[in-house]
């Protein structure tokens, strides 16, 4: 009897699941699970055979409509609304109108209105069509050989180039305000609420997914050929579309739109996550270790530091730095700057690439480090993954053991660079309070220049 | 004197014709019966009652003053032969009154007392096209059957009715032609299917030699018609005749265990290794327990990732490599086994209609309540023994298998890829009829060296007799004329 209801309860919801179909060319993973298709045990056939199920398995994407009714997104949700308690009517419409746009494959109409979200749909998380591309003009074209001529022509991305994947990841591990026809600005008062920072980096989170492509595919090589190269482009890109984000935020703002009150109001000005977080929350002591190297107290954070450090010389630039203010600055005049700065970068991404030899691009950034320590964290945690890339390019070049001297080094790098000593759930509420710069150029300079010493700034 | 001479001459004259003719000689020997029979050949009595004919006339011989009953004939010759041959009458209750007592007349066609060899089933053609050639004189209302069969040919015979009539009832979604492409894909096409595809212990059934090399795993799946089509005896349980099973007469119905799950296996998008497929054809509240079962194990030992884990394997600056990873739960969020089951309801209707995947439709079908999806018969009115034509390439009667259409989706199910007459009456002619050009061609090939030219008797392909699940309802209706139907 119990089965029979149980089982009746899920017949139906699948019955309501199919006819609340998604729009925008959205067609669902569903038929890409056949064993002939993507659904194949893993292990058989060839890594297109069993795509799906690795990606269902093992991949962080499946399960990230999941995590929006978990503990700390409850929490979250409810610092956004008090009146959101899960589940509810009211937690539904903070998630249509928050989190759907990146936690699963959404269509525009998935993200307003107060219908109850279905189960199936946050259980599919960010599925295929969110990286690949609403499905419905190439599903049936796709298995032809003919078709890598038509695909600029269908809306299936490029997953393969450098630029492709790093375009696709950032829409929502950065933000845009446009891409898709959605809202995926995970803005301070998200962050506030309790949402991670977003520090995208390309290499690292394609490391650490589950591949469901062949890595050794000559499509993939060019990806894997050149970390440094790989790291570089995409870190132009990953600033384009964070530069991109700022402009959109201050369009929002500029005195010639004519927008909604609503959207004003859901549009924070000045906006907090487009600066240094550590600019701001850091030790109120007079002696704050977190004071400026250049010894300013002018509340000029960095703008963007992630993603623009080592990209725009903003350090010791007040100039500069003014202009990109939250308070000295304009809508109109980060507007303008951000786009600028996006179209620049992009055109860097989209051009050729010199790709100089590892053991020289290592020792560069090694002579700089023992020239000057980093100004702050996140300079320190941009060398730190510039060197990585280099070594891991050194490594394939000279054909080294995994446990060589200079991925040593760059281990104990990574750990000075951890907020904390032992692995937490709460990370996200942590910050390199305890990083110390000059400490960092040491163990640079100790690690990777044993018979040399720092230079002091 | 005269009476004397003439007495004399009559008697050599019936004397001449007793000895020296065939008809005249059974009035002092009836001949001798056929080999089934002979064991009581010399006990007259168990076909014979006094004044009760038994012959092809038996029917028509009414001397009542006599004692000679036409009606009390039939039915001893009918009882007589039931006693044994327990077999049902031809359409009896829709023949007018002549021709029910010809159906009911057995030695009408099944005449003994020819010699041993005489073969009694050897029914000839004229005994069907009695009736056959002009079916309207024959019965008492309008005849559903075509009204004029006189010989085995297209002019003569017709199409078989029940391929040339309607579409295949099918009703599973397939493509033979893409089947038996290598790799199953279209020239043109990605994605082929290859031996590592399928599951290790499968694969050498599938493994062939090609160009007398065999084939390895990195090599395309190349299906060939008996791959799913194998011959086997007669699916009637009841079948207790062992040349019936031997000889391969018939096929075994395509099962998706044995056929189809080697690629086509139900996963769901669940496919961790060690996790089990799914069977095929179960209930769906049955279907989602295993579904847990899979989700919940493969994450219980490793093999997947828990919701909820954020530790990773490479270092993030700050983050380090997150926090520790989260017990693996025995409780599964309703959502991941809603899209589950979706996922694995969107498999089936690969081949299947969306009104046989109901509970309803899948519980009729276990309990047998249903028809099959395929039918298990497609000639309704004829016999085929696959087993004498073994030889011959299936293309030749199945040529519609090869036929990939227009559209990318698969029609099989609604063309019925079997030859009609055609691909019969080319070989199975009269005698006097030369074997046609393009058949004799086909003799060593496509013919595999059978002989090309085969008796078109009626007998060959059809019964007069029906069968009967009710063995009773036989008796019946030779007790009750009238009362039964008839055979194909």
């Amino acid at each position: 009897m119990i089965r029979a209801f149980v089982g009746s309860i899920v017949s139906l919801a699948i019955t309501v699941s199919t006819a609340l179909a998604q729009g925008d060319g959205l067609i669902g993973s569903d038929s890409c699970a056949a064993s002939t298709c993507h659904g194949n045990q893993i292990g058989l056939g060839e890594s297109w055979n069993h795509s799906l199920t690795q990606f269902l398995a093992n991949d962080p994407h499946a399960s990230a409509g999941l995590v929006l009714v978990n503990s700390a997104s409850q929490s979250i949700v409810r610092a956004i609304d008090r009146n959101a308690e899960y589940p509810s009517p009211q937690y539904d419409a903070v998630l249509r109108n928050r989190c759907v746009s990146c936690h699963t494959t959404a269509a525009p109409s998935d993200c307003e209105g107060t219908e109850p979200l279905e189960p199936a749909f946050l259980a599919a998380g960010v599925s295929c069509e969110s990286c690949h591309g609403p499905a419905a003009d190439w599903m049936d074209h796709h298995t032809s050989k003919s078709f890598g001529d038509l695909r600029t022509e269908t809306s299936i991305r490029d997953t393969k180039s450098i630029v492709g994947r790093t375009n696709t990841c950032v829409r929502c591990h950065v933000g845009s305000r446009t891409e898709d026809k959605l809202v995926r600005d995970m803005n301070h008062d998200l962050i506030a609420a309790g949402h991670p920072a977003l520090r995208f980096d390309l290499l690292i989170y394609d490391e650490i997914l589950p591949a469901h492509w062949d890595r050794q595919s000559v499509a993939n090589q060019d990806f894997t050929q050149s970390h440094v190269r790989t790291r570089t482009i995409s870190r132009w890109i990953n600033l384009a579309a964070a530069s991109e984000l700022a402009a959109e935020r201050a369009d929002v703002h500029t005195t010639d739109s004519s927008v909604p009150n609503s959207i004003l109001l859901s549009v924070p000005w000045p906006e907090f996550s487009d600066y240094d977080c550590f600019g701001c929350h850091q030790s109120l002591r007079t002696l704050s270790p977190r004071t400026s190297l250049l010894k300013i107290s002018d509340g000029l954070p960095i703008w963007n530091s992630w993603h623009s450090v080592g990209q725009i010389e903003l350090y010791g630039k007040p100039d500069r730095l003014k202009k990109l203010s939250p308070h000295r600055s304009s809508p109109e005049t980060i507007a303008d700057l951000g786009a600028k700065i996006a179209k620049i970068h992009r055109d860097k991404a989209d051009g050729e690439f010199e790709t100089a030899k590892p053991r020289d691009v290592f020792d560069s950034i090694v002579s700089r480090i023992k020239q000057r320590p980093p100004f702050d964290w996140h300079e320190a945690a941009v060398e730190y993954l510039n060197l990585d890339a280099a070594v891991s390019d050194i490594e394939s070049a000279e054909n080294l053991e995994g446990s060589n001297s200079l991925r040593i080094g760059i281990q104990y790098l990574g750990k000075l660079l951890r907020y904390g000593d032992t692995p937490s759930k709460e990370r996200s509420y942590l910050s390199p309070a305890k990083f110390d710069p000059g400490e960092f150029q040491s163990a640079v300079v100790r690690q990777f220049l044993p018979t040399d010493s720092p230079q002091s700034h | 004197m005269l009476c004397i001479v003439g007495g004399l001459v009559a008697g050599v004259a019936y004397s001449l014709f007793v000895l020296a003719t065939p008809n005249g000689s059974r009035h002092v020997s009836t001949g001798t019966l056929a080999l089934p029979h002979a064991h009581f050949e010399n006990d007259c009595g168990q076909c014979h009652a006094d004044l009760t004919p038994i012959s092809s006339d038996a029917s028509k011989i009414d001397l009542q003053w006599l004692g000679v009953s036409s009606v009390k004939s039939r039915q001893h010759t009918e009882a007589a032969c039931q006693s044994c041959h327990r077999v049902g009458n031809h359409h009896r209750a829709d023949l007018n009154s002549d021709w029910k007592s010809l159906d009911q007349d057995c030695a009408s066609c099944h005449a003994d007392h020819e010699g041993r060899e005489n073969d009694l089933t050897a029914v000839a053609n004229e005994n069907c096209t009695v009736c056959h050639s002009n079916l309207a004189a024959t019965c008492s209302g309008e005849s559903k059957r075509q009204n004029s069969i006189s010989g085995f040919t297209l002019e003569s015979h017709g199409e078989f009715r029940s391929l040339s009539e309607g579409n295949d009832s099918g009703r599973v979604k397939f493509d033979h032609a893409q089947h038996l492409l290598p790799g199953q894909v279209e020239p043109g096409e990605l994605g082929p299917m290859k031996l590592s595809s399928l599951p290790a212990t499968l694969r050498e059934r599938y493994r062939k030699t090609l160009n007398n090399a065999g084939q390895s795993d990195d090599d395309l799946v190349q299906l060939q018609c008996n791959d799913c089509h194998t011959p086997s005896g007669n699916p009637d349980p009841r079948s207790t005749l062992l040349s019936d099973r031997e000889l391969g007469r018939y096929f075994s119905p395509v099962s998706f265990e044995e056929h189809c799950q080697a690629c086509h296996a139900i996963r769901g998008g669940v496919g961790t290794p060690g996790t089990t497929e799914l069977p095929h054809a179960v209930a769906w509240q049955d279907l989602d327990s295993l579904l847990a079962a899979n989700i919940l194990g493969s994450r219980a030992i490793g093999n997947a990732r828990v919701p909820g884990d954020d530790s990773q394997a490479v270092e993030k600056p700050g983050d380090g490599f997150g926090p520790e990873s989260p017990p693996a739960k025995n409780i599964l969020d309703p959502g991941v086994l809603i899209a589950a089951r979706q996922r694995v309801k969107t498999e089936c209707q690969k081949c299947h209609q969306d009104e046989d995947l109901s509970g309803t439709s899948i519980s009729a079908a276990l309990s047998g309540e249903s028809e099959p999806i395929i039918p298990t018969r497609w000639l309704q009115h004829g016999l085929y023994d696959h087993g004498v034509h073994a030889s011959i390439q299936c293309d030749q009667c199945h040529a519609g298998v090869r036929d990939l259409g227009d559209s990318a989706e698969a029609s099989d199910q609604n063309v019925i890829m079997i030859s009609n007459i055609e691909s019969c009456v080319g070989c199975h002619r009269d005698p006097m009829v030369k074997t046609p050009d393009e058949i004799q061609a086909k003799h060593e090939v496509e013919f595999g060296g059978m002989p090309v030219w085969a008796s078109s008797d009626c007998i060959l392909c059809h019964r007069y007799h029906p069968t009967d699940p009710n063995r009773a309802l036989m008796i019946q209706a030779a007790q009750n004329p009238g009362s039964a139907e008839g055979a194909e």
